[in-house]
């Protein structure tokens, strides 16, 4: 199979799915001739025209708004916005709109949307274009939260997110959109709620979000030459959370380190350590868990402190160290 | 008519086994003796053989899944026979129920004998993984070392307190066997299980076995018997006269008298000397200090000092610690030959076997005489020390004994 990096597995889901259905459109700042901000949608405008490849003002709340008025009329929009730091402008048409106007209309309109957005820190783009906010939306009922962390996962995701007929939160991590896998040529879908196991392993779970999965997956490799063999999870979509998957890695492992870049306090971490100790698992656990998340500070621009500020393959493979140093 | 075949029992604890493997499939014939599953029990896996020959006709349960002790898990009859569909419900032999009540007694008078009261139990600390396993074994954490962060108890200290039996299961015959008392581990009894378990799983141990012919030592033992007798008030023995060949080989290969610790070796200048006791309770090894600076009437002496002591329970810690090197005898018994486990961190012991009569050859003259012999068993950490060193050391004792004059040097 061929390896194609994430942003252009996104760019196929995007263009199949607009080939495939008419009312899928795009909507965005600079998604046209410029392609989008990370170049997630170069060459689309050429293929697919302004009508559907829809270059917007720098106005994210009429972006969503739009994107909620054309849902509701029986179109499929995508948005993008450039940076997810900017959702906080857009939050009253997510929040307040998309994600109850299903439930308020007694189910009679739907909102087929996906907002697709780059997350994360890692560019040195400072603290209003580094945050991990994908945990605002997991909170709200109503929207389903996806997270990718390859290219493979992101396409089929995707598919997954625009035939869906409700509001989607569609995370894409900045790190990741240079990253590769095997992709297949052609439509594929992952259903939305289906955590994956990235490594299989016996020792420590470790469940990892959006760029963590590969630092994770680093740190399993360093672990491995130490005899400490990880299995590393991936719940792929935040919302449904495959709690399963999770309790029962925990159950085979007896012990947990969570890894996300978001904010430790309040941070979806939270969510995966409850899901552990509030299950069957419980019975199983053989040692604290551990949760690795973002320090609790506005991301600074410098390189290195930006580094500090979010979990690094050393930190996973320390804790996991010491985790197995208790026995 | 189809034949049923069972979970067996395989410990007194065991309630429910895990089919790990099967290893014939259905339609499979299938011969008495042979293996057809392994079952994994709280402690071991075993494989399981028939007493029935057929073909496997049915299996209830797959790889990987449990039933009770006793419930059919499967037939063996002829081909085409006919068998229940489903898992017929869990069938007791009355010879059996008999069993398993007075195991259920036995097990129940246990638990309340070792249960503390439930307030001590709320205090102990250990991992939720640790009090499951122990509510399932039926174990009080209370008496469990924890080894975690501030004593904590994990899955694996409670794993370790019971150590696996050597039971294994041959035949179904024995899966019926009734079984007498159980004996809760001692706290003397667990510590020897749980250091033999360390020392033989984490070193290499390597043996050697050596013969001695004991016709010379035999004849100064003789000799000395009555001085030393006259000196020291104590009977001499072969064990001294092993004991100091010891030491001066220990001169000659000074790594045998070492320490093998995480950060490196650790030689000793002086050889404190372990002699392992067998009392009733289990095993002591007093350790007599800078035996290598004892002639053999002093080291008469202090081996019948500690010994005496260990047996009448009035050794104290530091009589038990420090050791660098020890000697495990079964001098007074018929055993030939034996694997001793080392005594960790020390990185050799010597084992000595009981004293036997052999013809032997002369091999100029053809003359046959009667020699007796001993054979020392050496079990060193081959990660310390290789297979050469080891073999000159042992050579060096045996010569020493052999020629034993070099002892009174």
């Amino acid at each position: 199979m061929r390896e194609i990096t994430y942003a252009d597995a996104v760019r196929e889901a995007l263009s199949e799915a607009m080939r495939e259905n008419e009312e899928v459109f795009m909507l965005g700042e600079d998604i046209g001739v410029y392609g989008g901000a990370f170049g997630v949608s170069r060459g689309m405008v050429e293929e697919f025209g302004e009508e559907r490849i829809r270059s917007t003002p720098i106005s994210e709340s009429a972006i969503a708004g739009t994107a909620v008025g054309a849902a509701m009329t029986g179109m499929r929009p995508i948005f993008e916005l450039q940076f997810s730091d900017f959702i906080t402008i857009a939050l009253d048409q997510i929040v307040n709109q998309a994600a109850k106007i299903r439930y308020m209309y007694g189910g009679k309109a739907k909102i087929p949307l996906v907002m697709r957005t780059p997350g994360g820190s890692g560019t040195g783009a400072a603290a209003q274009h580094s945050q991990s906010l994908e945990n605002w939306t997991a909170h709200i009922p109503g929207l389903k939260v996806i997270q990718p962390a390859t290219a493979y996962d992101a396409k089929g995701l995707l598919h997954a997110a625009i035939i869906d007929d409700n509001p989607v939160m569609f995370y894409e991590h900045k790190l990741c959109y240079r990253t590769t896998s095997d992709v297949p040529e052609g439509k594929y879908v992952i259903p939305i709620g289906v955590a994956d196991i990235k490594k299989v392993g016996t020792d420590i779970t470790v469940i990892a979000t959006g760029i963590m999965v590969h630092k994770a997956l680093e740190a399993a490799e360093v672990l491995s030459k130490e005899d400490i063999n990880i299995e590393v999870v991936d719940p792929r979509t935040l919302v449904p959370l495959d709690k399963e998957t999770i309790i029962q890695s925990v159950i085979k492992t007896g012990k947990a380190v969570i890894v996300t870049e978001a904010v430790k306090r309040s941070g979806f971490s939270a969510e995966l350590a409850s899901v552990i100790v509030e299950n069957e698992s419980f019975d199983f656990l053989d040692a604290p868990l551990v949760r690795l998340a973002g320090a609790e500070i506005p991301m600074p621009y410098h390189p290195e402190l930006e580094k500090k500020a979010v979990p690094q393959v050393e930190n996973i493979v320390e804790a996991c160290r010491n985790l197995m140093s208790h026995n | 008519m189809a034949h049923e075949v069972l979970m067996p029992k395989l410990s007194s604890t065991m309630s429910e086994g895990t089919i790990t493997v099967w290893l014939k499939n259905v339609g499979e014939p299938v011969e008495i003796g042979e293996a057809i599953f392994e079952v994994m029990t709280d402690k071991i896996a075993i494989e399981v053989e028939a007493y029935e020959e057929g073909i496997l006709l049915k299996r209830y349960i797959e790889d990987g899944e449990s039933a009770p002790v006793n419930a059919v898990i499967a037939y063996i009859g002829e081909a085409g026979e006919e068998v229940p569909e489903d898992m017929p419900g869990q069938q007791i032999a009355p010879s059996q129920v008999t069993l398993t009540e007075e195991i259920k007694e036995q097990s129940e008078e246990l638990t309340s004998e070792s249960t503390v009261d439930s307030d001590h139990h709320k205090n102990v600390r250990a991992t939720p993984a640790a009090r499951r396993m122990a509510r399932e074994k039926k174990l009080d954490l209370a008496v469990i070392h924890g080894t975690g962060p501030n004593g904590r108890i994990q899955a694996l200290d409670v794993k370790k307190y019971q150590i696996p039996d050597r039971t294994t299961m041959t035949s179904a015959a024995e899966v019926t066997v009734v079984e007498g008392e159980l004996v809760p581990w001692s706290s003397m009894r667990q510590i020897i299980a749980n250091r033999m378990v360390a020392s033989k799983s984490t070193i290499p141990h390597v043996t050697m076995t050596a013969e001695v012919d004991m016709t010379q030592s035999i004849e100064i033992r003789r000799q000395l018997l009555p001085m030393i007798e006259e000196q020291v008030n104590e009977r001499l023995s072969y064990l001294e006269i092993i004991a100091r060949a010891a030491m001066i080989a220990l001169k000659t290969y000074p790594i045998f008298n070492a320490h093998g610790l995480e950060e490196g070796i650790q030689f000793h200048k002086h050889v404190n000397l372990g002699i392992a006791v067998a009392i009733e309770e289990g095993l002591v090894v007093p350790v007599i200090k800078q035996a290598d600076q004892m002639g053999l009437s002093e080291l008469t002496k202090a081996v019948k000092e500690k010994t005496t002591k260990a047996r009448n329970n009035q050794l104290s810690p530091s009589e038990m610690s420090g050791g660098t090197f020890t000697i495990s005898s079964l001098g007074r018994s018929k055993v030939k030959t034996f694997n001793p486990i080392i005594n960790a961190p020390e990185v050799a012991i010597l084992g000595v076997g009981g004293m036997y009569e052999q013809l032997v050859q002369d091999a100029t003259s053809g003359e046959i005489s009667n020699q007796f012999k001993i054979n020392l068993n050496l079990s060193f950490d081959h990660r310390v020390i290789d297979g050469a060193p080891a073999a000159a050391f042992l050579s060096q004792i045996v010569t020493l004994l052999e020629n034993p004059l070099g002892l009174l040097l």
